[in-house]
């Protein structure tokens, strides 16, 4: 019973830590703009995150050590700091990017300006990851994330047509009035949100913290894997489809975190919308935590540092010092009253542009036998989605930032 | 020797970037006046919040804000830009002052007072849909 309870955990974590600002402002956006044409993205990016987490999670479990680390000593320095300063950077964008997510959550319940609270959720973020075991709160983001299922209960209550539904899912058509550079640049935006960097870190963190050093956790973490990634990705595709039943035939396309809650608004009333920004809160605030602790993570992994552990804080000082420094970067940058939405978009563009330098040492690690022992090494399975899925990002990166220029980050 | 484009061409280019420029203000401003409209409608049938609905509209009201600005701060290129341009800044003014006058009646808690300005936001929005197939 206690086993079937921590799997449920597990895989509620998964489901929530998979939905973050990016995939709220993205979905909502593409649903908006291009239906359901681009859900065919969505499964993609799920398909490719399995992959690479359980890929990520599984040389931890072999080599008892975070993916990075393993990275950094089997591909040597220099190509481990390229990786670690991309990721680095799209991650503490996205620090910046969900910590206004919270801000603009408290700002949807309260009416007050969500710049007022950046500092004090910076504050009380710091106080958590110092004070607080990460473990049980991530439990509540993610068992609190689940009131995200709301959108999924709207589509319900909006009676679709189901059968429209998925023939638009299955028969991508670029909508009128739009041109084939913007879906395209949406599509990639979709992808840097749901397959991120961070969420691959912070699994094979997880993995070393939560003592999965034996080939026992294996079915644990796959559990976690297969079914929390794609009921995050049926979550995506519920909030693509609220859009397009909502706002799509009404001509407005998403500029604020506000215009991603108003279907439910339509659909269920005000008990609705206010689990929608409870689950917004949830999410953002989850995201924030693990966007930020992955920063602090890869950089302690890659430089050998000590990691912040509750009880030996004081051993960890540099760890510590890291996230302070990437806080309050985060504070300054959002008070500089820059949009968050634009922020977010940003992020998960330059997200697309580093996923082939997350992924492809992934790969080569996984297929190392000499790191990985005869029975964790990357299997055909493994290795043919991990390939496959390189002809996919690699593609997704070269024209991530061309695409942001030439459509205007989509509003050309 | 660097060509120069003749006059004719480059008056052709800066009429085209006008009509296009037009058309994203307007699509930008219809879509913020949908999300006004959309507002008064959850409104008029008790399925908002009060604080969500003030958020929402202060967002409408300094996009259409700021995509007035921007459109007033490209020059129309030739002669017969401008009346294009005067017809859709006058357009434009007018979603700015609606959706003024609804963030502050939200702000004063008089949220029941937005459900009539809905057949005008209709309005509004049709009256800049007319720019659209200039696309």
């Amino acid at each position: 019973m206690k086993r079937v309870f921590g799997l449920f955990l597990g895989i509620v974590t998964a489901f929530g830590g998979f939905i973050d600002i990016g995939d709220l402002v993205a979905d909502a956006q593409v649903g908006a703009r291009f239906g359901l044409s681009l859900a065919f993205v969505t499964v993609a990016a799920v398909v490719i995150i399995m992959c690479f987490a359980e890929m990520s999670a599984r040389i931890a479990i072999a080599t008892r050590r975070a993916a990075f680390d393993v990275v950094r000593e089997r591909l040597g320095p220099k190509a481990g700091l390229a990786g670690l300063a991309a990721s680095f950077t799209v991650t503490a964008m996205l620090v910046m990017a969900e910590l206004s997510g919270v801000a603009l959550a408290l700002e949807l319940a309260t009416s007050v300006n969500h710049l007022l609270f950046i500092p004090v959720l910076a504050v009380v973020a710091f106080l958590i990851v110092w004070k607080l075991p990460f473990e049980p709160l991530e439990i509540v983001f993610g068992v609190l994330g689940l009131a995200t299922l709301v959108w999924l209960v709207a589509i319900t209550h909006l009676a679709p047509d189901w059968g429209s539904l998925l023939h638009g899912a299955t028969h991508p058509s670029l909508p009128h009035g739009e041109g084939l550079p913007t879906m395209l640049f949406f599509a990639i935006s979709l992808l840097g949100a749901q397959a991120t960097p961070y969420e691959t870190f912070f699994f094979s963190s997880g993995a070393v913290e939560q003592g999965w050093t034996s080939k026992k956790s294996l079915p644990d973490m796959r559990a976690n894997v297969l079914m929390g990634f794609p009921l995050g990705g049926l979550l995506a595709i519920a909030i693509q489809t609220a859009s397009m039943l909502v706002l799509a035939p009404r001509g407005i396309s998403v500029q604020h975190l506000s215009d991603s809650v108003s279907p439910i608004a339509y659909s269920l009333g005000k008990l609705g919308l206010a689990v929608a920004i409870l689950a917004v809160f949830a999410v953002t605030f989850g995201a924030t935590m693990e966007t930020l602790m992955s920063t602090a993570f890869i950089t302690a992994h890659f430089f050998g540092w000590s990691w912040g552990v509750i009880g030996r804080q004081d051993r960890s000082s540099r760890f510590y010092a890291l996230i302070i420094a990437v806080l309050v970067g985060a504070v300054l940058f959002a008070l500089t009253t820059i949009d968050p939405i634009k922020v977010t978009i940003y992020a998960v563009v330059l997200s697309s542009v580093t996923l082939p330098v997350t992924f492809l040492p992934l790969l080569i690690v996984g297929n190392d036998r000499r790191v990985m022992g005869s029975t964790l090494v990357n299997g055909k399975l493994a290795n043919t989605v991990g390939s496959l899925s390189m002809l996919v990002v690699i593609p997704a990166a070269l024209l991530a930032l061309p695409l942001l220029v030439a459509t205007k980050a989509g509003m050309g | 020797m660097v060509r120069r484009p003749s006059r004719a061409s480059a008056t052709g280019t800066g009429y085209a970037r006008c009509q296009r420029v037009a058309t994203v203000a307007a699509r930008a401003a219809d879509s913020t006046v949908n999300i006004a409209e959309l507002d008064a409608e959850l409104v008029r049938d008790h399925k908002t919040l009060t604080t969500e609905l003030q958020v929402s509209l202060q967002q409408a009201y300094s996009d259409a804000s700021s995509t007035l600005s921007g459109f007033d701060a490209v020059l129309p290129p030739h002669r017969s830009d401008v009346a294009l341009q005067q017809r859709l800044d006058s357009a434009l003014s007018a979603a700015v002052t609606l959706l003024l006058e609804m963030r502050v009646r939200a702000g004063q808690g008089r949220e029941t007072e937005l459900v009539p300005l809905i057949p005008q936001l209709r309005a509004m929005s049709v009256r800049l849909k007319l720019f659209e197939p200039l696309a």
